[in-house]
């Protein structure tokens, strides 16, 4: 719910979302500097995956030239073959629906990406080549149901619980508690943390 | 570029074709049907009063089945806002809607033209002229229904919510302009212009007020 917040599609029932130091959503915002990916991408699936990311290009305002250049660049890089790329996407099933999201999410080079259990229709292996992102200065931001499943892909790992964020640690800070990268592994690694905060502050007090 | 997509997700869902059908089968309908004037214009009337309705469902059913599949959600990522999603729905819908008025008034006027007693070309083209107002007006409540509800129920809520205006409407007539019952009764009316600038006026009015809530609630809702 939280990156569905951030991405603008869900409401929050209070504060504001601050990204690079704007509040403002729009495409004058941080709007085109950053791309969501849910577990259904919401595409229109008549369309080829071509004309999806053209589309996509078409609605960030890019020059249709780099468009045209952008769209090549992504289709190779989810490997959608010409064949596919140039049927509607109603008839290549729901992993060419994903491939193409991601697609089109890499269209405008976004500084910030949300995955919201993204490319769950893929193979392990394929998903995890495909979330290794090209490009620098990218953030990745994930929500999962199965931390583990994500083991590679990500450097931090948050706890939330109740709205609130209850830890943000390295991914190495499980390894060393000998917890595992999974919710109850991140969520004893956040007790630990949050009882020794607690220790600490009796012993000053 | 909005109006574009909505109009091709009409025409492949068949919608559009459901739409056009329903105003020009009313206007087939009259032209088939032979009767004196004031029989055809009453059918006339209900007819489009029908279309209409079936209008404001597809309205709901559509911009409710673009929030459920996440294709809302999709262009609002996109820097599109959802204002811009909402007009733009709302004009693919009107345009297919005034076409098959056209149609349905055009059929209308050469079979009524057709009997023996005589019609104002004018007031007839005005009071059609108003009853596509009310059409909008129609479409701006299916849409604000598809705004806020699932898709089974939206074109329901909308169907009764257009049918209880509709019969508010024709009973509280002449007190409140309505083009329909002024289309019904167009012979008999003492300034059937007026009528129909008057019900053009207050239909247009509703229509902004129901897009504007329309609005408000498809920023409140998760897309």
């Amino acid at each position: 719910m939280l990156l569905r917040v951030i991405a603008g599609l869900s409401r929050a029932d209070g504060g504001e979302v601050w990204i690079a130091g704007t509040h403002d959503p729009t495409a004058e915002g941080w709007g085109r500097r950053m791309a969501y990916l849910g577990p259904d991408p919401g595409l229109y699936t008549w369309m080829t995956p071509i004309e999806a990311l053209h589309l996509s290009g078409k609605l960030l305002n890019l020059p249709p030239d780099d468009t045209a250049r952008r769209v090549e660049r992504a289709i190779e890089w989810v490997r959608i073959s010409e064949a596919s790329a140039s049927r509607p996407m109603s008839r290549g099933g729901v992993a060419l629906q994903q491939r193409t999201g991601l697609a089109a999410a890499l269209i405008g080079d976004p500084e910030v990406i949300l995955l919201d259990e993204p490319l769950r229709a893929l193979e392990a292996h394929e998903r995890s080549r495909l979330l290794k992102l090209p490009g620098q200065r990218r953030t990745m931001i994930f929500a999962s149901r199965y931390p583990a499943s994500e083991a590679g892909l990500v450097a931090q790992v948050a706890f939330l619980r109740e709205g609130r964020v209850e830890l943000i640690a390295p991914v190495g800070a499980l390894d060393r508690a000998k917890l595992p990268l999974s919710h109850a592994g991140i969520a004893a690694l956040a007790e630990m943390k949050a009882a020794g905060a607690n220790g600490r502050n009796a012993a000053s007090a | 570029m909005i109006i574009r997509l909505a109009l091709h997700e009409l025409w492949i869902s068949f919608r559009l074709l459901v739409l056009l059908a329903a105003y020009v089968g009313v206007g087939a309908t009259v032209a088939l049907l032979p009767g004196p004037l004031s029989t055809i214009l009453v059918r006339l009337a209900s007819g489009a009063a029908a279309a209409m309705v079936v209008g404001a469902a597809i309205a709901a059913w559509a911009l409710s089945r673009e929030r459920t599949l996440g294709r809302a959600g999709w262009l609002a990522t996109r820097s599109v806002s959802r204002a811009t999603i909402l007009v733009g729905w709302f004009l693919s819908l009107a345009l297919v809607s005034m076409l098959g008025l056209l149609a349905a008034g055009v059929l209308g006027w050469l079979t009524a033209s057709a009997s023996v007693a005589r019609l104002d070309a004018f007031a007839f083209a005005m009071t059609f002229g108003a009853i596509a107002c009310c059409a909008l007006a129609l479409l701006a409540l299916g849409l604000l229904v598809g705004a806020r509800l699932r898709p089974s129920a939206a074109p329901l809520v909308a169907v009764a919510a257009s049918v209880a205006i509709a019969g508010v409407a024709w009973l509280a007539a002449p007190r409140i302009p309505n083009p329909i019952a002024a289309l019904a009764q167009l012979p008999e009316l003492a300034s059937p212009i007026s009528t129909a600038v008057q019900g053009a006026g207050a239909s247009l009015a509703a229509a902004a007020a129901l897009l504007l809530v329309a609005r408000f609630a498809l920023d409140r809702v998760d897309l």
